[in-house]
């Protein structure tokens, strides 16, 4: 009799691992190529970067030499100048966030509205706003150059004008935005535009019967319905800004005030000039601005959820109710 | 209104009225005159659409898809142009006045509630917007609340609301606005049957307690005989009826309102007249009297009279003028000049005018004219045909008005109708019994303690006083 | 899906750890008491048979060209014994090139490299190269020290041992237009203080619609017709910019050096160029853009460029400048240009070419006034390779680059390192020399970076100084402080790393 018994429990246990193991070959499959891309070029670096942030090196190898702990990141706070440089470049980073992240959302969702009216040529309009972004940063930020160039610019000859774009911090600034948002608009309206798509026009015909203008419609039924969309639009393009690099190489290099133009990341790229030495406080960094640009991320999360409607209506309801 | 008067003089006018101007000789309180509607794609969608409606009146617009009856409301709601007509919303002319300042509120058939806010602020939102007091806002949103019964549900957002509870939403929002005129466009076609039943008696429940002037839109005729006092039949475009819920059932003006109205739809039978006796078929007929007589050869005259005239008129008139005016006057009428300019076949309403009453532009005037007048003469010869001859009739009978030869209990009654059933329905309180009698499926109503059965020849009769006969050509109504 | 994730960590974490303790690869020494692999026939002398060594070089383009047939030279001379292959690489490539290959493809690494001298010490200190005297000893070929420009030879020494054999160096020079000065009845200049009076006096002629000028430029003036320089702005006959490669990797530390400063402390290896010198120095060129009072010059000698990259070739072509700064290897391109534009009245004879010795010196009569900064190259020996024959072949193509390539090599705008060779007969007598090569100084007068192992700071904080004291923006900031800032900084920086 037990032997029967543990005949079909063996049976039924064998099919049961030969589905499991059919499951997690597909799975496997499908999944692995992606699984080990992950590894290698996501969790690989950042598992190596935290190491690499708590030893030093010693500028022959790029492979670490010491175990030192907390030590990269305490010389972070306390070297006079390895704090000095990275947090003003910190503050210099985050200063040019603010400013250029509600630009970078408030023009391309203009350009959307506009082009959400569907005037004649519309499509070719769509497309010439998501052209620039397709270009190479390097080729256009060298065009840049030499069409603001102070001497023999085109810019200057044509208005006539003698401004040393690249020469002072505040212009250099300016160029650096322009050059971010010409070419960083077309990401956000294409978002934008698919959004607006998808706004329920019979509530415009409400709000006409409830008597909105157009500005109210606006307020109250077109931003709402694309909350979703500027939400995904701040996030994207507040981490992509953090790490500010490449504009600021090409452009700004001969910016005579560097230290009020270079970016986290350039800091974070200085150290790993020459030998490497300076590896340790560049994972350091790399780590602390991680963590900064995380911390700020999970505040906007915060701040925009979806709150739940409380009950302040219902109670105030039930009091007239008993009053009448 | 209609004088002539000086730019200045209008300004001043239009200034001291507050940009509205009454017309103090209307006793109605919403009239349509001659409203029509061509859509940029050269769509007539509302012919001459003619209505008077008195404060308080529950009208329903009712018809198949498509016969302009969404037009029509949207048009009352300001949501699309008028492209030529007047409509005089509380005495006052309203073609121009944008949809806030009609003094309407409006139902939609997908609620369009807004998503983001909770219900206690979708009711206010027309009221918040026109910088109402919040005390005052406070007042009119809970009072509508109780009137719904949506107390519990203030705070939700549409999301979380089930579809009964919207559609409340969306009423309670156009209760808050104390508008003079409700305005709903097939409110209820998104709920369920038992729902839709409930907020039937829900809506009827709240005209009454508000007293507000309703026009509502359906498709479904009991929704319209039960809830209105004021019925509109529509179809592809044209009014083909108004009246109370009794006259549109009782007394259809054309074939379409007789099988339109009425579940199951009334049976429509081809027949003849000959020399005082209607035929169903050449075995079953019956006499109507002289009264019928009468009246039918009365209704040909007319008719032969009507064609005729329409004969002369075409000889006389030039179309092109005719046209013309036509275009004019609609052009006139604020109708967008860059729609006009457009050169595409589609969007140009002078062609879409011509293509209407001629075939193809003004090359085949001539030959259409000819065409149009040989219709109408064919037409006239049809009415023309002598009394000896049989004219042919179409004949209805609503399923109720059958009986089993025993049970009689009409006016007047009929020969007697031998049949076999082809099909018994049991509706629970009443079975729907099919016939195959004079080439057309039968339908009679009998009440479900009568004997059915399939197997057995049944008698049926019917009561004549209760027939409707139709003119073949034109569908009207003789009796 | 956790687990999967936390073994995905833990098997990164260990691969990681694997890196870690992998220490610095052990650089097989070799042992020089005995023969290795050395064949000698019967008189002694080392036999070199189709010995194949491969060379790195940070030449590019026409450079390159011109080493090639060089090179070609040599291997034709040695055919079947030793035979040379080059691959060239730019200079911004073939650091993370190298660093890649030392750490990870030691059996692709070359056995040479030509790169410049200054990296001979970081090399060194990473193991990566080889002291070269016991080599040169071992082949029995002569390596006279003294026959080397001083400079370029301690570039390449640390701690006594020699990294390299030095082979040329090379810095800007200055062109200046022969016609315009004659016309105007100005002389060439020879020293600071005549380039001054030459400048100011062209200013002024030109605010005075005096100054008699040439040159093809953009209104439709043609090459030959001289016109009357205009008085709408200032004439400025010697423009400098802070972008140009000339300025801030020559002229800068030439004006820091001809007034007495230093580039690196030797004692310590640390910067040396924060001193009362450097400042005078940087001043002259401060005055350059922005004169003072105090200034020796009243007008000044450039426009701002700012944030311009370069000055380009067109005020000295148009003729609204004299003078300019030029690396020597595009002279020969300058001189078919005005052969070209101006065939009919002198050709290239309407211009000439110096070296900036003296010219940005305050006094002319000290040694180090007539210095000039410059960067040069060298061959090294890499320390991958182990077989004495090879070793020993790579000094013999040593010797005969340095010795043999000097005129060719010089008209590629680089001096060559051994004196000898700058004072040959094959050298002197070729008329190109006579023609240009001879204005551009002897291999003694040119000055590098000495040997540091925190060259890249150093470098970087000069040119920061350098760029902020000839900005428009930091104008009213004294020299000094600027100066003082950037020091303070790049000490800090090299304490950081030790």
């Amino acid at each position: 009799m037990k032997q029967t018994t543990t005949l079909i429990e063996y049976a039924t246990k064998k099919e049961h691992w030969k589905n499991n193991i059919n499951k997690a070959g597909i799975v496997g499959f499908f999944l692995g190529p992606y699984g080990i891309c992950f590894a290698l070029f996501f969790i690989f670096p950042l598992v190596f970067g935290i190491i690499m942030s708590l030893c030093s090196f010693d500028g022959s190898s790029i492979y670490p030499s010491q175990f030192v702990g907390f030590d990269n990141f305490t010389k972070l706070f306390t070297n006079p100048i390895l704090a000095r440089d990275f947090w003003k470049s910190v503050w210099v980073t985050i200063r040019f966030d603010l400013i250029i992240v509600p630009l970078s959302i408030l023009i391309p969702l203009g350009l959307a509205l506009l082009i959400s009216m569907k005037p004649p040529g519309y499509k070719f309009f769509r497309s010439c706003i998501y052209l620039p972004g397709i270009f190479p940063l390097t080729a256009t930020g060298l065009i840049l150059l030499k069409m603001f160039d102070y001497r023999n610019g085109f810019i200057n000859a044509f208005f006539n004008v003698s401004i040393d774009w690249f020469g002072q911090t505040n212009t250099a600034w300016f160029m650096i935005g322009l050059f971010c948002l010409w070419c960083g608009m077309g990401g956000n309206f294409i978002i934008l535009c698919a959004g607006l798509e998808n706004v329920d026009k019979t509530l415009f015909e409400a709000a006409s019967v409830d008597g909105c203008n157009k500005i109210d419609k606006f307020f109250h039924i077109t931003l709402p319905a694309i909350k979703p969309q500027l939400f995904i639009c701040l996030f994207t393009t507040f981490i992509g800004y953090m790490n500010l690099y490449g504009q600021l190489l090409i452009l700004a290099s001969n910016t005579p005030d560097q230290s009020e133009m270079k970016s986290a990341v350039f800091r974070i790229q200085d150290m790993l000039i020459g030998n490497s030495k300076g590896y340790g406080y560049a994972a350091a960094m790399g780590i602390c601005l991680g963590l900064i640009i995380i911390v700020i991320a999970v505040v906007q999360l915060v701040v925009t959820k979806e709150r739940k409607g409380g009950s302040k209506h219902e109670e105030k309801f039930m009091a007239w109710k008993k009053s009448r | 209104m209609k004088e002539q008067v000086t730019p200045k003089e209008a300004k001043q006018i239009l200034k001291a009225t507050n940009n509205k101007l009454v017309d103090e000789t209307l006793d109605s309180f919403v009239t349509l005159r001659n409203i029509n509607k061509i859509f940029p794609n050269g769509v007539h969608a509302v012919y001459d659409f003619n209505l008077e409606l008195n404060k308080n009146d529950f009208v329903a617009l009712v018809g198949p898809s498509g016969c302009g009856k969404s037009t029509t409301l949207r048009m009352i709601a300001g949501l699309e142009e008028i492209t030529s007509g007047e409509l005089y919303i509380n005495k006052t002319y309203s073609n121009y006045l944008p949809s806030k300042d009609r003094d309407i509120a409006m139902v939609f058939q997908s609620y369009a509630l807004y998503p983001q806010m909770t219900v206690f602020d979708n009711i206010a939102f027309g009221l918040k917007i026109r910088h109402i007091d919040k005390k005052e806002i406070e007042e009119r949103v809970f009072k509508a609340a109780d009137i719904l019964d949506l107390g519990p549900y203030l705070d939700r957002k549409p999301k979380e609301l089930s579809g009964g509870q919207m559609q409340r939403v969306a009423l309670g929002r156009a209760i808050v606005r104390q508008a003079n005129l409700f305005l709903m466009d097939e409110p209820l076609s998104n709920l369920d049957a038992k729902l839709r039943v409930q907020m039937r008696s829900e809506i009827v429940r709240i005209h009454k307690e508000i007293g507000a002037t309703t026009i509502y839109v359906t498709h479904d005729q009991v929704e319209a005989l039960t809830m209105a006092n004021v019925i509109v039949v529509m179809n592809k475009g044209f009014i083909q009826q108004v009246g109370s819920a009794m006259d549109v059932y009782n007394h259809p003006a054309n074939l379409f309102v007789a099988t339109f109205i009425g579940s199951p739809s009334m049976n429509i039978i081809l027949g003849s007249y000959k020399d005082g006796m209607c035929y169903l078929s050449p075995q079953y007929s019956f006499n109507l009297g002289d009264e019928f007589k009468k009246k039918i050869f009365d209704f040909r005259l007319n008719k032969i009279n009507e064609l005729q005239e329409m004969l002369e008129k075409i000889d006389e008139i030039n179309y092109e003028e005719i046209l013309k005016m036509e275009s004019r006057q609609i052009y006139k009428r604020g109708q967008d000049k860059s729609n006009l300019q457009i050169k595409s076949k589609k969007t140009n309403i002078f062609t879409a005018l011509k293509e209407k009453f001629t075939k193809k532009g003004s090359e085949q005037e001539q030959d259409n004219q000819a065409e149009i007048k040989q219709k109408i003469t064919e037409l006239l010869k049809s009415y023309q045909t002598s009394s000896l001859e049989s004219i042919p009739l179409k004949f209805g009978i609503r399923p109720e008005a059958f009986y089993l030869a025993d049970s009689f209990r009409g006016k007047m009654k009929s020969p007697i109708i031998e049949a076999k059933p082809s099909m018994i329905e049991l509706l629970g309180n009443e079975y729907i019994v099919h016939f195959n009698l004079f080439n057309e499926d039968i339908q009679i109503k009998l009440e479900n303690t009568e004997e059915v059965s399939n197997e057995q020849i049944m008698k049926i009769v019917f009561d004549i006083d209760k027939l409707h006969i139709f003119d073949v050509e034109s569908g009207l109504t003789i009796r | 899906m956790k687990r999967k994730a936390y073994s995905l960590f833990v098997l990164a974490a260990v691969l990681s750890l694997m890196g870690c303790n992998n220490t610095n690869n052990e650089i097989s020494s070799v042992n020089l008491s005995d023969d290795g692999d050395l064949v000698r026939d019967e008189n002694g002398n080392i036999v070199y048979e189709n010995v194949k060594l491969k060379l790195w070089s940070v030449t590019t383009g026409d450079d390159a060209a011109v080493q090639d047939t060089i090179i070609n030279r040599f291997n034709q001379l040695y055919n079947g014994m030793i035979n040379v292959e080059v691959t060239h690489h730019s200079r911004y490539d073939i650091e993370s090139l190298l660093a890649n290959t030392m750490n990870f493809d030691k059996d692709n690494a070359p056995n040479l490299i030509f790169n410049h001298g200054s990296k001979a010490v970081e090399y060194a200190n990473n193991k990566w190269i080889y002291d070269v005297t016991p080599f040169f000893e071992k082949s029995e070929i002569q390596f006279d020290k003294e026959d080397f420009a001083s400079s370029l030879l301690d570039a390449v020494t640390l701690d006594g041992a020699t990294y390299g054999m030095p082979i040329d160096c090379h810095s800007v020079m200055m062109e200046m237009r022969l016609d315009i000065l004659e016309k105007n009845n100005l002389k060439v200049p020879t020293n600071y203080y005549e380039l001054v009076e030459v400048c100011d006096e062209a200013a002024e002629l030109a605010q005075n619609n005096n100054l008699w000028i040439r040159g093809e430029n953009s209104q439709g003036y043609d090459a030959i017709t001289w016109r009357k320089a205009s008085n709408a702005e200032e004439y400025t006959a010697f423009p400098i910019s802070f972008g140009d490669m000339w300025v801030h990797e020559f002229f800068g530390y030439t004006a820091a050096i001809q007034n007495g400063g230093s580039l690196v402390n030797p004692e310590n290896q640390y910067p040396g160029w924060y001193s009362q010198e450097s400042v005078n120095g940087l001043q002259v060129l401060k005055d350059w853009i922005f004169p003072t009072e105090t200034s020796v010059n009243k007008n000044p000698l450039s426009k701002d460029y700012g944030s311009s990259y370069d000055v380009g070739d067109e005020p000295f072509r148009n003729g609204s400048a004299i003078f300019k700064l030029q690396g020597p290897w595009s002279y020969q391109n300058d001189l078919n240009d005005f052969d070209r534009t101006l065939a009919k009245d002198g050709g290239s004879d309407n211009i000439t070419t110096r070296n900036i010795g003296k010219m940005l010196a305050l006094d002319d009569s000290k040694p180090y006034a007539s210095k000039i900064k410059g960067e040069g190259h060298a061959l090294m020996m890499v320390s991958t390779t182990t077989s004495l024959t090879k070793l020993c072949a790579e000094t013999v193509f040593m010797d005969y680059i340095a010795y043999s390539s000097g005129i060719e090599w010089a008209k590629r705008g680089h001096i060559p390192a051994v004196n000898s060779v700058a004072q040959s007969e094959d050298y002197r007598n070729d008329p190109e020399y006579d023609k240009y090569i001879k204005y551009w100084g002897a291999p003694e007068d040119y000055v590098v970076v000495p040997p540091t192992k925190f060259y890249t700071h150093i470098d970087n904080y000069f040119k920061g100084a350098l760029q902020k004291i000839l900005a428009a923006s930091f104008k009213d900031q004294s020299i000094d402080s600027i100066l003082k800032q950037e020091y303070e900084d790049c000490i800090a920086y090299i304490n950081l790393y030790s």
